[in-house]
């Protein structure tokens, strides 16, 4: 057989963090909103930095500011298929619960094409939060 | 992404484990042009994992994240590169082939070629490699050589599409610029009515009554009577992304009906 295995995990998750962030701060209290800000914050601030190895290079290198309305596809000249890695390296990163694939097909095609990396960073947020 | 080597070839998949002890596999196989793993793994792959079923996607050779050599584009090769990979992701059952477009097509030829190692053939808007069907491909794909050898036509599927078809359309470009994809597709090897007709696990087609087979669609039906035929009314090509929840659910449904 002239095929054989090369890599089961392309990605080098060392350089970019495995561990999940601190939810104990919002899982501890019922209504606290500055500590859900401050998961908001943190997650968003880890999606973003997830991007940027997708992107390859330094966001701020490159001179990108990314906020929460940039467009994944237009915003950053990503395609779908980075999706699929993105999707793979927020599992790894926030644990099985999240499960991009499984939101994103629920949304229409337009609705993916237009997709933020915000409205990635609050489906995140509200998985982390739900635990 | 997880990549193997196949043909001699980095090949990038995606695993989905089914929920539960899944004993049925779906292979997700993407179109060709601007397609990748990803128009499946956003639309289907998730759900159809969450109904108990194992689901593999991978991104064919020129597309997505695997490697894109400059020639090696005919059917064979395809059909080869699958070969190969099911030999490694599944190598202990059958599997349910679904395949978008060239996807679908690849499909049909991997059941013709290794009819032991297809439990199903589902297609999305995609037919058997007859010479029809090159006929057909031959056409589309000297359109769309001639549509993005025109700077201007850029402009026009901006305006026309928006941008994120205009980047989509660069990215074609570079793809069927940079290699022999275009001429090489057509080629096949082709299969005759008598093949076609010999493919004898169960076939699931389902396209758009405006789609790319809106014109042969009943030389298709006579061509493989046993075949179930579903046909979204109003729909053109892209059935996929465009009717990806009705799709879920007939795929899901079609493979319980058929699981080994």
């Amino acid at each position: 057989m002239a095929m054989t295995e090369t890599d089961t995990g392309a990605i080098d998750t060392a350089a970019i963090g495995t561990g999940p962030i601190d939810t104990g701060a919002i899982n501890a209290g019922t209504v606290d909103t500055g500590a859900v800000d401050t998961v908001t914050t943190s997650v968003f601030d880890a999606v973003v930095e997830l991007i940027g190895t997708l992107v390859g290079d330094d966001l701020e290198v490159l001179g990108v500011q990314v906020r929460h309305d940039t467009p994944f596809h237009e915003g950053l000249g990503l395609e779908s298929i980075d999706l699929v890695t993105l999707a793979g390296l927020l599992t790894r990163r926030f644990g099985p619960r999240v499960n991009l694939a499984e939101h994103l097909a629920e949304l229409d095609l337009d609705e993916v094409i237009g997709l933020t990396v915000g409205e990635i960073a609050d489906y995140v947020a509200l998985r982390v939060r739900e635990g | 992404m997880p990549e193997l080597k196949v043909n001699g070839l980095r090949v990038n998949y995606q695993l989905m484990p089914g929920a539960g002890a899944p004993s049925e596999s779906v292979v997700f196989i993407h179109g060709m042009g601007t397609d990748s793993l990803a128009s499946f793994y956003l639309t289907l792959a998730a759900p159809v994992a969450a109904a108990g079923i194992d689901v593999i996607s991978y991104d064919l050779r020129g597309h997505g994240k695997s490697e894109r050599p400059v020639s090696g584009y005919a059917l064979r090769d395809f059909v080869d590169d699958l070969d190969e990979l099911l030999q490694v992701l599944a190598p202990d059952r059958p599997v349910h082939l679904v395949g978008n477009s060239f996807g679908g097509t690849i499909a049909y030829a991997f059941a013709a070629a290794h009819p032991d190692r297809v439990r199903s053939v589902v297609s999305i808007e995609s037919e058997p490699p007859t010479e029809v069907w090159a006929a057909k491909m031959a056409g589309i794909l000297a359109a769309t050589v001639e549509l993005l050898g025109v700077e201007e036509n850029f402009e026009w599927i901006e305006a026309t599409f928006g941008a994120h078809h205009r980047r989509l359309a660069r990215l074609a470009a570079a793809r069927i610029s940079s290699t022999t994809m275009a001429e090489e597709v057509p080629t096949g090897p082709m299969l005759s009515p008598a093949e076609v007709a010999a493919i004898g696990c169960p076939v699931l087609s389902i396209l758009g009554r405006h789609g790319y087979q809106s014109d042969d669609l009943d030389a298709l039906t006579a061509l493989m009577p046993r075949g179930e035929l579903f046909v979204f009314d109003g729909q053109g090509h892209s059935v996929l992304v465009e009717q990806h929840r009705a799709v879920r659910g007939l795929l899901v449904d079609w493979v319980r009906r058929h699981a080994g």
